[in-house]
């Protein structure tokens, strides 16, 4: 699917009740798209970034049980809305009080996601009584616009996913004004795929872009979407009273929460900020990625060539006790750190790799390490808090050919690695004097 | 009482002599009984109520003691140790001979006593010992020398308890619930009384708090009674409908103790705890319960009640200081469960007879034609002298507005039959329900939460009716979409679904029909089947053995079916005839409409709703539980 899927649904088997609610979310510039349930379940498409589901909670009429009504609901999100991502059900009823016992019957659901939170607006407030039509569209938003704001941590991210999207979308546009600048009606789009195909060139040259146009464009694209980022409160906002509402939200969201983080917490935070797993597209040979200590460097060929044993290397070099050889808690690993540049042109020549040893967090020695050694934050690895040990002295050269069969475990995220590759480099760029102090 | 006694415990605030006794299972010597209370201080209570108390005890082979307090004389000392309360000994003047006992005397009274305060104490006083049970072991009574007359009409009990129509007597010990139902015969009625007894039946459950709506427990079982002990109890019910209350004598005097004493009291060892059962108090919730099934349910002001608890085996069970019943912890949330559960067996019952009433009393109005406007104009009054029409106003223009759309459809579409009558006539009753609860102190969100039940009561009914989008439908999109909307509920419950019909590549049989409502009478079924199942095989073993059987069929004259069976306890001993009937229902916390719903959808859509008997379709021989088979009109 090209064209974006919807954020916000609403569900009801009403169509009068369901366009009063559609207006009243439009009413508040909320999007939503609406869903007429008729016999047809057919046409529902999955929506897997949906973040909120309004759903009028008696759809079958003449369905008579409560938990009859609930797994009416929980089937249309397992089968057919299909959420990935974090969501609120808002309920749309006349039985507001049904609203904690439909978040409880939903704990069945398997394979997606569970909502975060089910809150209830009730119909005989909103909707007149004769015609079922919305009474105040504008007291229905304000309604729905305090219920999202009440869950401040989720709204507050929500904000800020919506805040990226538009961002997104500003980076979208400013593209197109640029190609709109240079291009009649006519010839726009093969303006628009120059203007693209040069972004594309400068980023990593020309003879590269063909290999995977959409990864070189989205580099070419990436910075001018961060500073988008970076930037969009104050382009995007010009409304001095949604910005206050926004600061107030933010502020909400961080004020009643205790700054305090856990080990594992932490753990899986710096996983979460640092850490790219194997399905991220783009693991393999990359820069940063983390891959297993190739046959011929490991086992008895670890001496020869680095010169140590393991367990010496492990406890002088590498900051580690306790290390043994077979236990899949330790491991030897070569992390890629070839320049950027030279990576994302392709340049010839062997790709550059740095021994490192992943081991568990309570592992790492005490005390002074060797100003070689470069130690990562705790991060999550099979469920435990590891390290990796990068030293700046064991390295190794990969021509390309012998990296088709490594076996690549994770990727350190850019700004990780960015901290790692400037260490490594400024131990081998540091300076040495010949001095003389007096005996 | 022996002096020590006296000394040590009895002037005592706050001694647990009494709880220690109780616990190491000391009995009186006398009367083999457990001591009652917990914290020691019921006794200071009677130091409200007057100025000058004295107290004559005498113990086997002991000096009478005599206490005399005389608070004019305490109060007036300025600290606490210039105030000594003495106990004199004499020789037996009061307690001659081999008498033992205790007698308090109390005067200067606080306040003056008023002919209906001695008759309401006089209610308490003689309900402290069960009416019920073991009458002859405990009596108290109230003599007002000077004012017998106060107290001389005041009805006597035993009568009072003749003249119930229903009697439902119960026991639940070990996980059996074995009890006794009887109707008796209704003066003025040619109707026979009838008898049901039954033994190590199930005992159905209302759902608890926070329930997630009868998916949790739904049967008692030895568990539930840890701390409690064996319950058993009965009810004398009786009717106040208008045809049969203007049929009996003495209406007044049953009606007026009904309103004093009414509700369901609980007694351990015989002796009662308040305040269950008192009129301020609806410990069960009965008379909001009863809005949205007022024919169905049993209110407070036509049952007496008694639950009987042992004092030795209820150790759960604690009492407040305040005399305001048990400490809500789980022991009395399941107390509560299994009274509103053997309540419900009663109900079920009950709503045989309570139909044959209705067909001898019926007056056959036109539901076209019934006003609701005053029983809606009263309740709006009510709503406004306690200040909280707001509150109420959505819900109870849309009932009004709802019924009214009701009649108006009825009436442009000439239908008439579907039992359409009796939900007229149930609505009102409803919102006049409602009216008397709130009137009489009900809390208010429990209120509004019944006021919206009874909204949603007939909003559904406007709906079914409404819909008329009837298209032409495959038999196998409609088992789909059941399938579909229920896997969570299979899932969940461990059902195994069997359909050999989905299996096959053909669609099945067409119709014309709204599709929406047959799938909502469809899930009807299932919905019950599921509840059944449960009931059927509480334990989900596994490989389960509950199981849910829906196929096609053509085993009906009048056109193709579905047919829905399992292996659950079937309809046991109902007739179809009031399987379908509205309200009609055997679960505790059921409404009555599914299966109303479902034949009304099938009705609507010129098809039909049956329970065919055994061996009158071809299924399976494991599905030998209930068996429902909608028929659909055949395409020409």
């Amino acid at each position: 699917m090209i064209l974006p899927t919807p954020r916000v649904i609403a569900i009801d088997d009403d169509l009068t009740h369901l366009a009063g609610l559609t207006e009243g979310l439009n009413w508040c510039g909320t999007a939503c798209s609406p869903i007429h349930f008729t016999d047809d379940m057919g046409n529902i498409q999955p929506c897997p970034h949906v973040r909120v589901i309004f759903a009028d909670l008696n759809l079958i009429p003449g369905q008579n049980s409560p938990s009859g009504n609930f797994s009416t609901i929980g089937s249309l999100i397992e089968d057919k809305i299909r959420p990935s991502g974090p969501y609120f059900i808002i309920l749309w009823t006349i039985n507001p009080e049904e609203a904690d016992k439909l978040h409880e019957f939903l704990k069945r659901l398997s394979n997606v996601m569970k909502p975060l939170a089910v809150q209830a607006l009730d119909k005989t407030h909103y909707l007149e009584t004769t015609s079922g039509k919305v009474k105040s569209t504008e007291k229905l938003a304000k309604a729905i616009q305090k219920m999202i704001a009440g869950e401040t941590q989720v709204a507050a991210l929500f904000d800020w996913e919506t805040r990226t999207s538009d961002a997104a979308a500003d980076t979208v546009s400013s593209i197109l004004k640029l190609a709109a600048a240079t291009a009649t009606d006519e010839d726009r789009a093969e303006e628009i795929g120059r203007l693209l195909a040069n972004l594309a060139a400068g980023a990593v040259g020309n003879e590269h872009v063909e290999k995977d146009p959409f990864q070189v464009v989205n580099a070419a694209l990436l910075p001018i979407l961060a500073d988008r980022i970076a930037s969009i409160h104050s382009q995007s906002i010009d409304q001095q009273q949604q910005q206050q509402q926004q600061q107030q939200l933010w502020q909400n969201a961080l004020a009643t929460v205790k700054q305090t983080l856990s080990l594992d917490e932490a753990t899986k935070l710096n996983s979460l900020l640092h850490i790219a797993p194997l399905m991220d597209k783009g693991v393999g040979t990359e820069r940063g990625t983390v891959i297993t200590l190739p046959k011929e460097f490991s086992g008895k060929s670890f001496e020869p060539y680095f010169g140590l044993p393991q367990e010496t290397a492990s406890e002088k070099q590498f900051w580690c006790k306790d290390f043994k050889e077979n236990d899949v808690r330790f491991r030897w690993v070569l992390v890629q750190t070839q320049a950027a540049c030279d990576y994302a042109q392709t340049q010839p020549g062997p790709a550059p790799f740095h021994l490192g040893l992943y081991l568990p967090a309570e592992k790492a020695r005490k005390g002074t390490p060797p100003a070689a050694l470069w130690s990562s934050p705790s991060f999550e690895l099979q469920g435990e808090a590891r390290l990796l040990h990068v030293n700046a002295r064991f390295q190794v050269s990969l021509p390309s050919t012998k990296r088709t069969d490594v076996q690549p475990l994770f990727r350190l995220r850019e700004q990780l690695l960015n901290d790692m590759i400037y260490r490594l480099h400024s131990h081998g760029a540091r300076p040495g004097i010949i001095s003389f102090r007096e005996s | 009482m022996t002096l020590d006694v006296l000394r040590s415990v009895w002037l005592v605030p706050g001694n647990d002599h009494r709880r220690k006794q109780r616990l190491s299972e000391k009995r009186t010597a006398k009367h083999k009984r457990l001591p009652l209370g917990e914290k020691g201080l019921g006794r200071f209570a009677v130091h409200k109520l007057g100025n000058r108390i004295t107290l004559v005890t005498r113990a086997r082979n002991s000096d009478e003691c005599i206490v005399d307090i005389d608070w004019n004389e305490l109060i007036a000392q300025p600290y606490l140790d210039q105030a000594p309360v003495t106990i004199k000994i004499r020789a037996p003047e009061r307690f001659t001979g081999n008498k033992t006992g205790t007698w308090i005397s109390v005067r200067e009274l606080r306040v003056d006593w008023s002919r209906g305060e001695v008759r309401r104490l006089h209610n308490q006083i003689t309900s402290i010992c069960s009416p019920f049970e073991e009458p002859n072991e405990f009596q108290a009574v109230l003599h007002v020398p000077r004012h017998k007359d106060w107290v001389a009409d005041l009805p006597n009990v035993p009568d009072i308890l003749d003249r119930a129509i229903w009697k439902f007597r119960f026991r639940l010990g070990n996980g059996r619930f074995d009890w006794s139902y009887e109707f008796r015969q209704v003066p003025g009625f040619n109707l026979d009384g009838r008898n049901v007894e039954k033994s190590g039946d199930r005992l159905l459950l209302s759902p608890g708090t926070g329930d997630d709506r009868m998916e949790k427990r739904i049967m008692a079982d030895e568990k539930i009674l840890e701390g409690i002990g064996v319950v058993s109890g009965e009810f004398y019910v009786y009717d106040r409908d208008r045809e049969i209350r203007q049929r009996l004598p003495n209406i007044g005097l049953l009606e007026h103790y009904l309103d004093e004493a009414g509700g369901v009291r609980v007694y351990r060892d015989g002796i009662r705890v308040y305040n269950y059962g008192e009129s301020g108090d609806d410990w069960l919730g009965l008379d909001l319960r009863r809005v949205n099934a007022p024919t169905h349910r049993i209110s407070r002001n036509i049952i007496l009640g008694a639950i009987h608890i042992s004092l030795k085996e209820s150790i759960g069970l604690v009492e407040k200081t305040n005399r305001e019943g048990f400490v809500e912890n789980e022991a009395c949330v399941q107390l509560r469960r299994i009274v509103l559960g053997a309540l419900a067996a009663l109900e079920g019952e009950r709503q045989n007879d309570k139909e044959r009433l209705r067909q001898l009393t019926e007056n056959p109005t036109d539901p076209v034609t019934r006003k609701i406007e005053k029983p809606i104009q009263e309740l709006r009054r009510e709503l406004e002298r306690q200040g909280v029409r707001g509150k109420f106003e959505s819900y109870v223009s849309k009932i009004e507005n709802d019924y009214r759309s009701m009649q108006e459809t009825l009436l442009s579409a000439g239908m008439s039959g579907l039992n359409l009558a009796v939900v007229f006539h149930e609505v009102e009753r409803g919102v006049r329900a409602l009216h008397q609860a709130i009137s009489e102190g009900a809390d208010m969100e429990s209120a509004a939460r019944q006021a919206r039940d009874l909204m949603r009561l007939l909003d559904g009914f406007t709906t079914l009716l409404r819909r008329d989008s009837k298209q032409q439908h495959s038999g196998k999109k409609l088992v789909k979409a059941a399938r579909q909307f229920n896997v969570l509920r299979f899932r969940h419950h461990h059902i195994r679904f069997i359909c050999p019909f989905l299996e096959k590549d053909e669609d099945g049989f067409r119709s014309r029909f709204a599709f929406s409502l047959i799938l909502g009478a469809l899930n009807n079924l299932i919905d019950n089947a599921l509840y059944w199942l449960r009931v059927r095989w509480p334990v989900p073993n596994e490989p389960s053995k509950r199981k849910l059987y829906v196929d096609v069929s053509d085993g009906f004259e009048p056109g193709q079916a579905i047919v829905v069976a399992d292996n659950g306890v079937g309809f046991e001993r109902d007739a179809p005839a009031n399987l379908v009937r509205p309200f009609f229902t055997r679960k505790p916390d059921g409404m009555g409409l599914g299966l109303y719903y479902a034949n009304l959808a099938m009705e609507l859509n010129d098809g039909q709703l049956v329970f065919p008997q055994p061996g009158e379709i071809d299924i399976p021989d494991e599905f030998n539980g209930a068996v429902v088979a909608l028929i659909f009109k055949e395409m020409k």
